[in-house]
């Protein structure tokens, strides 16, 4: 799961989270506001009831004094209707009653009086001969009586002397006083209790107050006005506004919704700067790795953070690696180059291989096509000396003599070409030699060459060297006998064979005599092939030895030199790279 | 036991045939010696065929070789020679101008019985010749079924 969405579902969970909190804080809250509201619903409902008895308290005196009273008693009686207009239609104004109804003990209305412009209620809808049943068991009634202009409040009891304190006597007569609950009397019930009210008539109970009533804080009850029978005749509709819990309910409100606007602003605020700090860092990295693109960190990199760290450390890997891919460029350019030169190198080894081949095969042609024919020259001047010796003249024969000895010559320069040829492509044998005895064995050789010379040998301590010891052999035996050649002329011929070392790993041999010497202008000319710095009758030879001596010596790494003086010696320098014993 | 015994000279050079005769005449050798001119014409000798088909059987109890030659060169003529039952067993050796190393060993590998390098000096030529002559012609026991041919 990506950072960014981890991110959204920790703000979406915290929302959540805050969310539940605040509900629970608002359901304890309604909760508090509720109880409050049925505390205050039951005080104020007794409080109602209370102020609803206490006004209902005159009309119950009246019906209370009037009928334990001698004058009553005499009243059912006389029907005085004076003395009823002094007495009765006065108390209605001094006991707030609207209408008084005296009967006799047969049911007879005796009076009845009203201050009511409608006079309808004049019969009161008891039928005459209830009235004993009616009061069998108490001595007052009280109900209510629906009439034209209104509910009518009534209470009756019955008469009695006012000997009579615990109205033990039979009823004398009947008085009934009623209260119209007009809409002056409820204003004023209202006004006490502050409340608003209204009659529901009917005898069913009316639905309940609803709940929207009671979150606005007004408490909502009924009270049952019983009618004749005992049933409800109405009901009371009582509503009182609770401005307290209407404050706490609208507090409340307000809290909540301030502190829903909070956590919002809290939320979106955290989001934010998840955003800037994490979300948008980490999705710069992401896309600059994904993308290979360090320029999206160019701004993140300056940052002082771990992500700007983090931007520096990718920006330089980015740079490290494109350092990387231009050196592997650059290698395998390289790389490239090498094998082309490889390829041109092994296309020039083959043809020089080839090259090779051919020289091979025209050695072989010289050594085979060319010798016969001098050998031909030679045995038939050998044969015509023989056959024609006793007719020819001394000039003539020397002629023939002249013939054989230039065809022998012939033959070695060409067997001389042909060794000096098999030096360059023969493959050398690398091995360990010992210097001091291969130069021993071909001073050894020479021995019989030197039968008549006077030599003075000084051998000095000569080293091992890797090399082919067969060509290593001809290099020695060329130098030596050219030493012992060029020194013919000394009564005492000086020769000093010796080493010097002057750079590590190789060895510097050299042959000193005190011959003829040379001219140090033809130095190089020494170790050209068949070049010569002595005429034959002088000193024999083909002038191969030395250019012999270079190419084995060339062959084995090393180098050839020489120094000299006419008529005072020379010397003969050769390098050679030393024997490594490491290398067994 | 003295009789001559003949020889085959297989040399294509004019002059090299002369010479070798004229070493062989010094040492009476010659009239022995058979020549053919080249490598095809040897192993018609030896085959007996082609212009050699009438020729009595046996074999010459040497074989002088050249191994440069028109042709079929020496070195095939002396493979044939080791491959044929008949013949194997005819010493050959080989006459030549060449030193070189690959055709010696070839020549062994190829069983000759002797390898000589002509030399340049006549003398040394006569010499050679007359010695290789009377070794194998005159001392040495040929194998069985090789003719001899008087004067």
């Amino acid at each position: 799961m990506k950072i960014r969405t981890k991110l959204a579902l920790l703000v979406v969970s915290l929302s959540a989270v805050f969310l539940a909190v605040l509900l629970v804080w608002r359901h304890s809250e309604k909760n508090r506001a509720e109880l409050l509201l049925r505390d205050r619903e039951r005080e104020k409902s007794g409080f109602f009831d209370k102020i609803v008895a206490l006004r209902g308290a005159s009309l119950q005196m009246l019906a209370y004094d009037y009928t334990f009273w001698d004058e009553m008693v005499r009243f059912v009686s006389t029907g005085d209707r004076t003395w009823a207009v002094q007495n009765i239609d006065a108390s209605l104004s001094t006991y707030r009653a609207n209408a008084s109804w005296v009967y006799d003990t047969s049911g007879r209305l005796v009076y009845f009086t009203t201050d009511l412009p409608d006079t309808s209620a004049r019969q009161m809808p008891l039928p005459p001969g209830v009235f004993r049943t009616f009061f069998a068991r108490e001595h007052f009634a009280h109900f209510f009586l629906p009439v034209p202009a209104g509910l009518l409040e009534i209470r009756g009891a019955t008469i009695h002397p006012s000997s009579d304190e615990a109205r033990k006597t039979p009823a004398r007569g009947y008085f009934f006083a009623g209260r119209l609950w007009g809409l002056d009397y409820l204003e004023e019930l209202a006004r006490l209790t502050e409340s608003r009210l209204r009659i529901r008539p009917g005898s069913a109970a009316p639905q309940g107050a609803d709940n929207a009533a009671r979150e606005a804080g007004v408490i909502a009850f009924f009270r049952p006005l019983a009618g004749r029978n005992g049933r409800p005749a109405a009901h009371l509709e009582v509503e009182i506004a609770l401005p307290i819990v209407q404050e706490i309910n609208r507090l409340s409100k307000q809290e909540f919704g301030l502190l829903i606007l909070f956590g919002s602003v809290m939320l979106a605020v955290l989001s934010i700067f998840l955003m800037h700090w994490v979300s948008v860092p980490l999705g710069q990295l992401s896309v600059s790795l994904n993308e290979e693109n360090p320029a999206i960190l160019s701004r993140l990199q300056n940052h002082r953070s771990e992500f700007g760290d983090l931007a520096g450390l990718i920006v330089r890997f980015f740079e490290q690696k494109l350092e990387l891919v231009n050196e592997i460029g650059e290698r395998r350019k390289a790389e490239e180059h090498v094998r082309t030169l490889n390829e041109a190198l092994q296309l020039h080894a083959t043809q020089v291989e080839e090259a090779n081949k051919e020289l091979e095969s025209f050695s072989y042609s010289v050594s085979h096509d060319l010798r016969a024919p001098l050998r031909h020259i030679d045995g038939f001047s050998e044969l015509l000396q023989k056959d024609a010796a006793a007719v020819l003249d001394g000039k003539n024969l020397r002629y023939l003599k002249n013939i054989s000895s230039s065809a022998k010559k012939m033959g070695c320069l060409i067997d001389d070409i042909l060794t000096f040829s098999r030096m360059g492509r023969n493959e050398m044998l690398k091995t360990k030699v010992n210097m001091t005895h291969m130069v021993n064995e071909v001073i050894q050789e020479l021995r019989e060459e030197m039968a008549t010379r006077h030599i003075d040998w000084q051998i000095g301590a000569l080293p091992e060297v890797e090399g082919d010891p067969s060509m290593l052999r001809l290099v020695w035996v060329n130098l030596l006998s050219n030493a012992v050649k060029y020194t013919r002329p000394r009564e005492r011929a000086q020769i000093e064979i010796g080493c010097t070392q002057e750079n590590p790993g190789e060895v510097v041999l050299f042959v000193r005599d005190n011959g003829v010497g040379f001219d140090m202008q033809y130095v190089e000319k020494l170790f050209g092939v068949f070049r010569r710095l002595h005429r034959d009758e002088e000193f024999e030879g083909t002038g191969i030895g030395l250019a012999n001596v270079r190419r084995i010596i060339s062959r084995h790494g090393g180098r050839t030199w020489a120094e000299g003086k006419l008529d005072s010696g020379a010397v003969f320098y050769f390098s050679l790279p030393q024997w490594k014993r490491v290398a067994v | 036991m003295n009789a001559l015994k003949s020889i085959l000279l297989v040399e294509d050079n004019t002059e090299d045939v002369e010479l070798t005769l004229a070493a062989l005449e010094q040492h009476k050798l010659a009239n022995q010696v058979v020549v053919t001119r080249d490598g095809a014409e040897a192993l018609e000798y030896l085959f007996r065929r082609g212009k050699y088909a009438g020729l009595p059987e046996g074999n010459p109890a040497l074989v002088l070789l050249d191994i440069k030659m028109p042709k079929v060169d020496g070195l095939q003529v002396l493979r044939n020679i080791r491959e044929d039952d008949k013949l194997k067993m005819i010493p050959v050796v080989i006459l030549t101008s060449s030193g070189e190393e690959r055709d010696m060993v070839e020549s062994y590998r190829l069983g000759v019985n002797a390898y000589v390098v002509k030399p340049v000096r006549f003398n040394a030529f006569i010499d050679a010749v007359k010695e290789l002559g009377v070794f194998w012609a005159i001392l040495n026991e040929p194998p069985p079924g090789s003719i001899s041919r008087r004067c």
